[in-house]
């Protein structure tokens, strides 16, 4: 087992801490710095020799602040020396001097912020369809801020040798790091050397913010030219870190006489925090799959970014996908419940495609496989009696128990390639491979191994193409001066571009086999261009996903059904069931593995993710019980791979992002007989529904 | 060290240790700081995550919990003692592999966990495994891959020892 970046501390190394704003909004107007003793170092913003600001697709974010304060616990100052506890009293002996500014809060992101982002997207005549709609369905759908809770804190390790910097962190894309270090110390990226370490399960939160400590890191070796190790503790962690955004999406449906869908009007509102990003691959998801996998003619969606006061937004799994898929299942339920047919019929038959009757043959085949795996029918429809019976929550002497349906498509070639095309200038992505005299093969490549079991997927496909014994083949360590750049470590990315790249250099190796002695060593590289080929444009996804031509998505229907306590409001969750089409199987105990694990990380965050609008100042909400379901907590899981004729494997990362929190919320509005709009669901949450 | 100090004498991993600590350390900082064993990781920091645990005279305890001044006397076996020790080669050989944890991090604190539980029950089933894993949290969900290989374990051992009665 690897060490993780708190198990690393080189001889001599020193400690390091961050001096952070205690308030939230306002303006420093001195720092007072006490006298350093011997063997310690200061670093503020003014001694950066670079640029201050990290910036990583669409997102930026400062290293050191000189005087405006946006968030609570913005860094200030950095501190090391040999000394934990000595840094620990310097920390304290900073004298500050702010004028605080109270934040800006309005009741809903609609309030009057400033908007960082518009993106619209329209076709057909959505005046018109409303102007003739029999009935108009509202409503309005709201997640909260999404917090990773990877199980290692931040941190990083750096040092400095006089000639060039050295940098040890967990971190999601290396050679990202190497140009943003290099950035801040304003050296040349060849002077800066990242070996990145394991990464843990870190739902994309080993990106921005893995480059702000490392970036601090860095700084201070370079300022103390010594090795410096800095590791966030959880609490530092969990307050000063950037988040998945929160949105409020709003649905309105023009209805025809027979309850067909004439038209959508969807209006996204995403917080952007503090430093809102003004081109946010989050905003271009959700606004391109507002409105699910469902055939609707006249379509009018409005994304908007705000800048509001509260923490710093950054790269999340799904991220702009699940709140949308959320807004658009459950605001899908409701539109059921008019046509009064069960999920599964609706769904199946807003599916067809225009003029077609049959609609993706993906997306039936997983639908009608989780329906019969988990009975779905015949529950729904029991429950569906005794909520009619029930007039009030408190009436008989029924258990709550409900049932949710839900259908999320996922784009097999990577939407994850949307955050590589967001940089100003996006890179070429190589790999190498080297098979030796012993027939053993070295992969090398950028892409760091993690929960997602990447490295296993290579090694899996390398074997299966070349004809070798897994355990021959191995994954060099990730070190920007031994291996290509791939990009950054995310699933759908490596499906989309490190796959292809790995089958060219292992069908070159099979051709050098015959005529070449071994070692064979082969290098093959996609242009930025090429990449973007593979991944697809954006927009043209986006008229895809409108529902004409959809063999490349992966498809998955996702059942839920839990069980409330009628005093205590507590939810078990008495199963989850889901069908997954994501193309080629190469490996299914790894995938069915992955999906559980995120299966179970969803519904924890389903029920009780910490960051509400309300708790943003507080900032004391999240515990790593609340996330993360324990062992005793297990529901049933049933995972159902369905068979394709693909050759070609698909991403699937995002699927239990898509349809767990959804069909959560669906089962939990048919127990209750509320109308619950948000995640996470709590039973606070319900206790306020009931009231209202 | 700047500050108060105090002495410390306690055995770990089966060896007699004196120690000068802070007196607000925690047994988690005294293990991986003074004695350099890493692999007793910090995870949540409040005694949530698990990720830290250690055996206290035989007890499973989360060692961000507890203070250094406490430690007089006590016996301590770390994830490194389970791995080495004689005396736990027999639970050693019921512990899942290490590819059965996805990340990694949370693997030393539900490998004493377990170690815990075979120490009072040398065959447990899938629910005294679940309750003996109750306070420990794997972010990427593998309790059931980890369930499955301590009983798969458990039971090969088990006919394994039958089958070497019944020749006998």
């Amino acid at each position: 087992m690897q060490p993780f970046i708190s198990d690393i501390a080189p001889k001599r190394s020193l400690r390091a801490a961050v001096f952070r704003a205690p308030f939230r909004k306002g303006t420093v107007t001195a720092i007072g710095v006490p006298i350093l003793p011997r063997g310690y170092f200061c670093v503020g913003q003014q001694d950066i020799p670079g640029t201050s600001v990290l910036s990583y697709a669409g997102y930026s974010l400062p290293i050191l602040v000189k005087s405006k304060v946006r968030y609570l616990g913005e860094p200030l100052l950095l501190f090391c020396g040999p000394n934990a506890e000595v840094l620990g009293r310097l920390s304290s002996a900073v004298e500050l001097s702010y004028e605080e500014q109270p934040p800006v809060e309005y009741k809903d992101l609609s309030g009057p912020y400033r908007e960082a982002q518009i993106i619209n997207l329209a076709h057909g005549d959505v005046d018109l369809a409303f102007s003739l709609a029999e009935q108009i369905v509202e409503g309005e759908y709201r997640t909260a801020r999404q917090e990773h809770y990877y199980p290692d804190t931040l941190g990083a390790v750096a040092d400095w040798d006089g000639k060039s910097l050295t940098v040890h962190a967990a971190t999601q894309d290396p050679f990202g790091l190497q140009l943003a270090i290099a950035g801040c110390l304003n050296l040349p990226p060849r002077k800066v050397r990242v070996v990145a370490v394991p990464i843990g399960n870190s739902t994309e939160g080993k990106l921005l913010s893995s480059f702000l400590v490392a970036a601090q890191a860095g700084l201070l070796a370079y300022t103390a030219k010594k090795p410096v190790v800095l590791v966030y503790d959880r609490d530092e962690d969990l307050h000063c870190s950037p988040k998945g955004p929160q949105f409020q999406i709003r649905h309105q449906t023009a209805l025809d006489q027979d309850g067909g869908t004439m038209a959508v009007r969807v209006q996204i509102l995403m917080d952007g925090g503090c430093y809102a990003p003004k081109n946010s691959e989050a905003l271009h998801r959700a606004v391109h799959c507002a409105w699910g996998a469902y055939k609707i003619p006249n379509l009018e969606v409005t994304g908007r970014t705000v800048a509001t006061d509260f923490p710093p937004i950054g790269p999340f799994r799904a991220s702009g996908l699940s709140q949308a898929f959320f807004a658009a299942e459950l605001h899908s339920s409701r539109l059921e419940e008019i046509a009064q047919l069960d999920p599964f019929n609706w769904k199946r038959e807003n599916l067809a495609q225009a003029g077609r009757k049959e609609g993706p043959a993906s997306a039936l085949a997983v639908l009608e496989e989780v329906t019969g795996l988990s009975d779905f029918i015949r529950k729904y429809s029991a429950y569906a009696a005794v909520k009619k019976r029930r007039k009030t929550i408190d009436q008989g002497t029924y258990p709550l128990r409900g049932i949710g349906l839900a259908l999320a498509y996922q784009d097999g070639r990577g939407w994850s390639a949307d955050l590589h095309n967001l940089e100003p200038a996006p890179k070429s992505s190589a790999m190498k491979l080297v098979l030796d005299r012993n027939r053993r093969l070295r992969i090398y490549t950028s892409l760091v191994d993690s929960a997602m079991g990447i490295h296993g997927i290579l090694i899996h496909r390398a074997a299966e193409l070349l004809g070798l014994d897994p355990k021959k083949i191995t994954v060099q360590p990730v070190d920007t001066r031994e291996v290509p750049d791939t990009g950054p470590t995310i699933l759908s990315r490596v499906v989309a571009v490190a796959l292809p790249l790995l089958e060219q250099c292992c069908w070159s190796i099979q051709r050098k086999r015959k005529g070449f002695a071994l070692p064979i060593e082969v290098r093959r590289s996609l242009s930025a261009e090429q990449q973007h080929g593979l991944g697809g444009d954006r927009h043209a996804q986006g008229k895809r996903r409108a529902g004409e031509e959809a063999g490349d998505l992966s498809w998955a229907a996702t059942v839920v059904e839990v069980e409330l306590d009628p005093v205590t409001f507590q939810s078990t969750c008495r199963g989850i069931w889901m069908a997954v089409e994501t193309g080629a199987v190469w490996d299914r105990t790894a995938i069915l593995g992955m999906l559980e694990g995120e299966i179970l990380r969803c519904l924890g965050s389903s029920r009780l993710l910490g960051y509400t609008a309300a708790a943003a100042s507080a900032l004391t909400a999240c515990f790593a019980g609340d996330l993360v379901p324990s062992a005793t907590e297990l529901p049933e899981i049933q995972i159902r791979l369905l068979e394709s004729q693909s050759a070609e494997m698909k991403g699937f990362e995002h699927l239990p992002y898509l349809g767990v929190p959804a069909s959560y919320a669906e089962a939990v509005c048919q127990a209750t007989g509320l109308y619950i709009d948000q995640v996470p669901i709590t039973a606070e949450v319900i206790q306020q529904c009931l009231e209202t | 060290m700047p500050g108060n100090v105090i002495k410390l004498r306690f055995i770990l991993n089966e060896q007699p240790v004196l120690l000068q600590a802070h007196p607000g350390a925690r047994l988690l900082d005294v293990l991986r700081c003074d004695f350099g064993l890493k692999a007793t990781r910090e995870g949540c920091a409040r005694g949530e995550c698990g990720a830290c645990l250690v055996l206290m005279n035989g007890v499973a305890v989360n060692s961000c919990l507890i203070p250094a001044f406490t430690l007089s006397d006590a016996e301590i076996v770390t994830i490194e003692g389970i791995h080495s020790l004689k005396s736990f080669a027999d639970i050693r050989k019921k512990l899942p592999d290490c590819d059965v944890y996805r990340c990694g991090f949370c693997s030393s604190g539900m490998q004493v966990a377990l170690a815990a539980l075979l120490l009072s029950d040398p065959e447990p089933g899938k629910e005294a495994i679940l309750q003996a894993l109750t306070g420990n949290l794997c972010s990427c969900g593998s309790y059931r891959r980890i369930v499955n290989s301590v009983v798969e374990r458990s039971s090969r051992k088990r006919r394994y020892g039958r089958r070497r009665v019944e020749r006998s």
